[in-house]
């Protein structure tokens, strides 16, 4: 698996516990029992929807996704079941991994709002860029329909 | 009024969290009753309403995500639908999750039902900025869709009358929409359904095409049902592993995928029609909340803080009532004793009765407060949190993070934590939990560490009460583990759960609830401790031990029996002028002798005696034996036992305890430290109080309650007996 040179950000289908806080990825397959994948479809974690990685619990497991709208915990275990790709920074934050500490950075939350214009990472208050086909509109931007009509 | 020309029947349906216990209690203005689905413990509420010269049964099916097979309350809801075929069915959508509760709504279509899409908590939506195009919804669901603020009381009408026009299909839009599964699929279907309607599927009451998709998506419930009741299909089931194995090669995924893409493209692209997203993030302040309630460091703190808040609250709210219910309590035992005739009916309505209901009584505010609690904490949404917390703690157990409030509330009483299991969705959770949550040592058993750590330990007292409690944890953690790696291995459920948004918690709904649970309690003690309160005074009155020779009056120091310690105990009660209720002090000496020569006699100290052998190796009497076994009925009757065993006067409760402590003590009556431990240890860990077991018999089962009673029999008289021994061994003896 190829580092892109953006540190952190993993190329290639990588398992969903693996994603970082504020990363953002698309569901490629699911695995595990029956009963799990239904569950995990009913509540939107299917294939093909994206997941953004919001924060652990403070004893770093379960871990809270936010999906179609709504936010879901799983276990490392059951997210170890599902891959995914795609992997992008979500705008407002640009988190090191833990440990990690550098001057300047912002180490800010997911942002929910519109997301920021894209900065370079390591400017103070920067925003995450937005890589590869998650460039333009961005694919967070959900429901933009047209109205019945018009 | 007009007259009442037909009953319609309504199931609600819809997500968890979306305000579908407001709906019910909008549509039935809280005249619902609260029952349990047959067989299961998952709540049941129904209720009946009259409107428009119609008459409406309601009944709420479980909060469930979609219709598969794989847990209660999916079955439930399932087999209500197949079963029962209800008239309407109000699919309750939170409007701010169109997506995902839409799922549910696609699933209801397949199965055939009449379905009215209910827009709740519209008022967020309309406030988020977003907009949805209602009439093209309903015309590409081929459903009405009525919008409701369940918790502000709007709606109601509306949603009545949908369902009155839809029942009398007077609605021109009642059209079902098939929903396409993809060309290959859809062959494959199409096919399957024919040869299903030919065995005569249809006389399940469901659609053919639904048992079709049910069988490609390898639904084991469904084919259950058809083995059994359409015997004509059961070559078709023989072939359908086959069937779903070839359509999985073709389509390079397995068949239940392409069908939920199916349901989640028919969504999207309906939405994508008639709805403009948010402009707002509705988990925006909820995940701001969220920052400091699940924050790294601080989140376990303030979650610990929370919880002391909770049951803090709950015991010093709870005092003011309990005063006032002992005072009651008081008042009836003293106006029955003045009233009735001295005999036997006044001594067991005063002795039995009365003072054994009021004991278990005393505790009812507490319970109904740890309701309360436990509602609001689930209403506002961050039970979900304090699963998430917690869970990895809990997952070593075997366990799930929602099973931690239940251990917790088990400290207090163990009854409303075993009904608050009910919160975990799989059968296996609720029983391991039940089962472990026994040995968090309960609020009753308190007052036997207290007795027994103060007159052993003194100044440590405080100390070996603290560690009785951290056994009774280890002792929980320990059989939780081996239990679910033994007997539970199987079938653990996922822990995928939601993180709703955070929401004020309703008012009315929510103290009718906690009423309705609480009522249910105060009933099932009623009933039992009145019982078991009962046989306990029998047991230990009959029969009558043989009379002493009669009292000489008042003013007389006559002792019955000549021991130099009973005249100094006369004379220094008589100094301290404890005589009261016209009793001298020496006719209460004696009457406390006879007492305690009664129990000897009666069948409780017979069977006291009986059971002695084995509880000898423990370093137990028969005195310590006989209070063990009236613990079963409630743990605070120990201490009370206790006194009367070991003839205290009860006059009050500092006599109590410096009488029982000096008692203990008294080398005849052969109790040491070790003794002591031992005791406190086989408290800790036998079985609760009889409401207790009860509770679970009801919600898990007979089998599982003898299985409780057994291994904490057995598991108490383990430990303590290695507790004696081993101390005897080092030498503590």
């Amino acid at each position: 698996m190829r580092r892109n040179e953006h540190p952190f950000l993993p190329v290639g289908p990588i398992s969903l516990d693996r994603l970082l806080p504020c990363q953002g990825a698309k569901i490629v397959t699911l695995g595990g029992s029956q009963v799990l994948r239904d569950r995990l479809r009913s509540l939107g974690l299917r294939e093909g929807a994206e997941v953004v990685m919001v924060k652990q619990a403070p004893l770093a497991d379960p871990v809270e996704y936010r999906v179609l709208g709504g936010h879901i915990t799983l276990r490392r275990e059951e997210a170890r079941a599902i891959q995914v790709d795609e992997v992008v920074w979500m705008p407002g934050g640009f988190r090191h991994a833990p440990g990690r500490r550098h001057a300047g950075h912002w180490h800010g939350r997911c942002a929910s709002a519109e997301p920021a214009e894209a900065a370079e990472p390591g400017a103070a208050g920067g925003a995450g860029r937005r890589w590869g086909w998650a460039r333009g509109r961005g694919w967070w931007r959900r429901g933009r329909g047209r109205r019945s009509g018009s | 009024m007009q007259p009442v020309t037909r009953t319609i029947r309504v199931a609600l349906a819809g997500n968890p969290n979306s305000g579908k216990t407001s709906v019910f209690n909008l549509l039935t203005g809280l005249h619902h009753q609260v029952g349990n689905w047959p067989g299961v413990t998952v709540e049941r509420k129904s209720g009946a309403v009259t409107y428009g010269g119609y008459r409406f049964e309601f009944v709420d099916l479980p909060g469930i995500y979609s219709l598969t097979a794989y847990s209660i309350e999916e079955r439930i809801a399932r087999e209500y639908i197949i079963d029962e075929l209800p008239d309407v069915v109000i699919d309750v959508v939170d409007s701010g999750n169109l997506e995902r509760n839409l799922y549910l709504t696609t699933q209801l279509l397949e199965m055939g039902v009449d379905v009215i899409v209910d827009l709740n908590m519209w008022d967020e939506f309309s406030a988020s900025g977003a907009r949805l195009d209602r009439g093209r919804l309903e015309t590409l669901l081929g459903t009405p869709v009525v919008t409701t603020v369940a918790h502000r009381g709007e709606g109601k009408q509306a949603l009545l009358e949908a369902v009155i026009r839809l029942s009398e299909n007077r609605s021109a839009r009642h059209r079902h929409v098939p929903i396409s599964f993809g060309t290959h699929l859809e062959e494959v279907v199409a096919d399957l359904t024919t040869r299903i309607a030919a065995a005569g599927g249809e006389r399940l009451g469901v659609p053919a095409r639904y048992l079709a998709t049910k069988l490609l998506e390898g639904d084991p419930h469904i084919v259950e049902i058809l083995h059994n009741r359409v015997p004509a299909a059961r070559a078709i089931l023989a072939a359908i592993d086959d069937l779903r194995q070839r359509v999985e090669q073709a389509a390079g995924q397995e068949p239940s995928r392409t069908i939920m893409e199916g349901r989640y493209g028919f969504i999207s692209g309906l939405l994508r029609e008639v709805f403009v997203s948010q402009t707002v993030d509705r988990m925006e302040f909820s995940s701001q909340l969220d920052r400091v309630l699940t924050h790294r460091i601080f989140g376990l703190p303030i979650f610990f803080a929370f919880m002391w808040l909770l049951f803090n609250g709950t015991f010093t709210l709870g005092a003011y009532p309990q005063t006032v219910i002992a005072w009651l309590v008081e008042h009836l035992a003293g106006s029955a004793q003045a009233a009735l005739p001295a005999g036997l009916i006044r001594e067991a309505l005063v002795d039995g009765v009365i003072s054994g209901v009021g004991s278990v009584a005393i505790f009812m505010p507490n319970i109904m407060l740890l309701f309360l609690g436990i509602s609001i904490l689930e209403d506002s949404g961050y039970m979900a949190r304090a699963a998430f917390i917690m869970d990895r703690v809990m997952h070593l157990l075997g366990l799930h993070g929602k099973s931690f409030i239940p251990m917790l509330m088990g400290f207090g009483c163990t009854v409303p934590a075993i009904m608050a299991t009910r919160t975990l969705e799989s059968r296996r959770d609720r029983i391991l939990t039940s089962l472990v949550l026994s040995h968090m040592s309960c609020s009753a058993r308190l007052p036997v560490y207290i007795l027994f750590a103060g007159a052993f330990f003194e100044r440590q007292a405080g100390n070996v009460i603290m560690l009785v409690y951290l056994f009774g944890i280890l002792v929980a953690l320990l059989i939780g583990r081996l239990f679910s790696r033994t007997l539970f291995r199987h079938e653990a459920a996922p822990f995928v759960m939601e993180l709703p948004p955070y929401r004020w918690p309703t008012g009315w709904g929510l103290l009718f609830h906690v009423w309705e649970r609480s009522r249910h309690y105060l009933k099932k003690m009623g009933g039992v401790i009145l019982i078991a309160s009962l046989v306990l005074w029998v047991m230990s009155v009959f029969p009558r031990a043989p009379q002493p020779g009669p009292f000489v009056s008042r003013g007389e120091a006559v002792v019955v029996t000549g021991a130099q310690e009973d005249a100094v105990a006369v004379q220094s009660i008589s100094a301290d002028g404890a005589a009261v209720a016209g009793v001298s002090a020496e006719e209460a000496a004696a009457e406390r002798r006879q007492a305690a020569a009664s129990i000897e006699y009666s069948i409780m100290g017979r069977l006291g005696k009986a059971i002695e052998p084995v509880l000898r190796p423990l370093g137990f009497d028969w005195q310590l034996g006989v209070s063990l076994i009236t613990g079963f009925v409630a743990k605070e009757v120990v201490v009370s036992s206790l006194a009367v065993i070991y003839q205290i006067g009860q006059e009050d409760d500092e006599e109590i305890d410096a009488g029982l402590t000096s008692a203990l003590r008294d080398p005849k009556n052969g109790i040491s430290p070790l003794v002591a431990l031992a005791y406190m240890a086989f408290v800790l860990l036998y079985t609760p109080c009889i409401v207790a077991i009860l509770t679970i018999r009801r919600e898990i089962g007979t089998r599982w309650m003898w299985f409780d009673v057994g291994y904490q029999l057995a598991l108490a008289w383990l430990v303590a007996f290695a507790i004696y021994q081993g101390g005897q061994l080092i030498g503590l003896g």
